[in-house]
Parts: structure tokens; C-alpha cells; sequence
């Protein structure tokens, strides 16, 4: 039998990133029991702009934001199976390791980490793929 | 995937919108195979030479997921054999 595929959208409209701008993605999206989140940057949840700022600021914002989009779709932090981190630097490697430890004190999920060119002068993408909980 | 046509076999380069549609149609043809289907995509990582060309993508991409489209992830990265673009999916059946 065909598995359902689901659009999953942030509770909060300011987050719907794809949506207010147009883009054609959406943001995540639930198959069985897993959910593939769109790759998300530091977005301010009170007006829906860009938050430019310091790669522990818009790290610690998009996993906030990510925290949020994966309640929306019955999921959670805890639930991250595998995330893929874009930074502006890899020598800023061990402050996006800062910021992870706080959100994910204990077994966290598996995680690939390169330097990659980003738009709008921000310094952080994050994507990943996460578990459903029943 | 990268833009290959599925009559010859031959790398087909090109602009990025000729990329993109060559691609989307051979993905198409190829989860159509299968069982699955455009509307079946969950996830794209989707790798274009530059990111200035971000709209032209997007302008191919709207017309093959007109409604509910799946997550997706745009790179700048250098692509093998001076290709412009590659599509890396996750369909389900």
C-alpha cells in the first residue's frame, strides 16, 4: 500500500517561510513515520524576516525555529534522526558544537557539518529528518 | 541526477532551465517506472553552479510541483562535467 505523503506547516505563520515568500518547496513533509524538513535559516518568528547575526545567534534561532515546525508535525527535537548543517566557515565549526550541546544535551542525532555558500549574508542552514511520534 | 537525454544517453548541457526541465522530465519518467511520481517527491537537494540563478530554477521547479511540494535544500556547489544543475531525491512509492 501506498504511504501517505503529508504536507506538515509551522503552527506559527511568520515561520512558513516558503509560503510568505513564494518559493516553491514546502516545509516539511511526513511519510510514514518520518518527516523531511526543508532546509531552514535564522528567520525572525515575530515578523517572518531574515535575523542576520552571529553563528551562535542564527543557530541557536533556526533550531528554536526547527523546534517549533517539528511539534507542529507531532515530532520533536528529541526525534531528529539526521541533521545537515550548512555554515558560511568551517572555522567556526566548534561554536555551531556550542549551540548543539545546549539543544541536545544527550544522544543527538547524526549529523553532517560543511562549508557551503549561502544567500542574504546569513551564516546557517539546517535541515534534517526526524521520527514522528505516535 | 544530472541532465542526460533518455533517447541517446548523451550529457546534455545547457542552461539551467534546460537542465532543470531535462532532468524533471527524466525523474518523471523514472519515478513513473516505479511506481511513484512527481507528486510521490518528499525531499530535493537541489545543486545549481551558482547561486544567482536561484529564480531561474525556481521558475522551471513551479511548474513540475504545482501543488504541495516537497522539502527542499538549495546548494551552490561545482558540479562534475561542467553541468549546471543536479537533483538528488527522496520519493516514496
Amino acid at each position: 500500500m501506498a504511504m501517505l505523503r503529508e504536507i506538515v506547516e509551522p503552527k506559527n505563520p511568520n515561520l512558513n517561510v516558503s509560503k510568505n515568500r513564494g518559493l516553491p518547496h514546502s516545509p516539511a513533509v511526513r511519510c510514514g513515520d518520518l518527516l523531511f524538513l526543508s532546509g531552514m535559516v535564522s528567520t525572525d518568528p515575530e515578523t517572518g524576516e531574515h535575523k542576520q547575526g552571529t553563528l551562535t545567534m542564527e543557530t541557536t534561532q533556526i533550531l528554536e525555529n526547527m523546534k517549533h515546525l517539528l511539534e507542529s508535525g507531532n515530532s520533536s527535537l528529541k526525534s531528529v534522526i539526521k541533521m545537515t548543517v550548512f555554515i558560511y566557515d568551517m572555522l567556526e565549526f566548534q561554536n555551531v558544537n556550542e549551540v548543539f550541546k545546549k539543544f541536545f544535551p544527550e544522544n543527538p542525532p547524526a549529523r553532517t557539518v560543511c562549508g557551503a555558500q549561502l544567500s542574504f549574508g546569513l551564516k546557517v542552514e539546517i535541515e534534517c529528518i526526524a521520527a514522528v511520534e505516535s | 541526477m544530472v541532465a542526460v537525454n533518455p533517447d541517446t544517453g548523451e550529457r546534455e548541457h545547457g542552461t539551467v532551465t534546460s537542465e532543470t526541465h531535462r532532468i524533471l522530465q527524466n525523474l518523471k519518467i523514472l519515478l513513473e517506472g516505479n511506481g511513484s511520481g512527481l507528486h510521490r517527491v518528499l525531499q530535493v537537494h537541489a545543486l545549481i553552479y551558482n547561486r544567482i540563478e536561484y529564480d531561474v530554477l525556481n521558475r522551471v521547479y513551479r511548474q513540475y510541483f504545482t501543488h504541495e511540494p516537497p522539502a527542499r535544500m538549495v546548494r551552490q556547489v561545482v558540479i562534475e562535467s561542467g553541468f549546471k544543475v543536479q537533483l538528488d531525491v527522496v520519493a516514496a512509492q
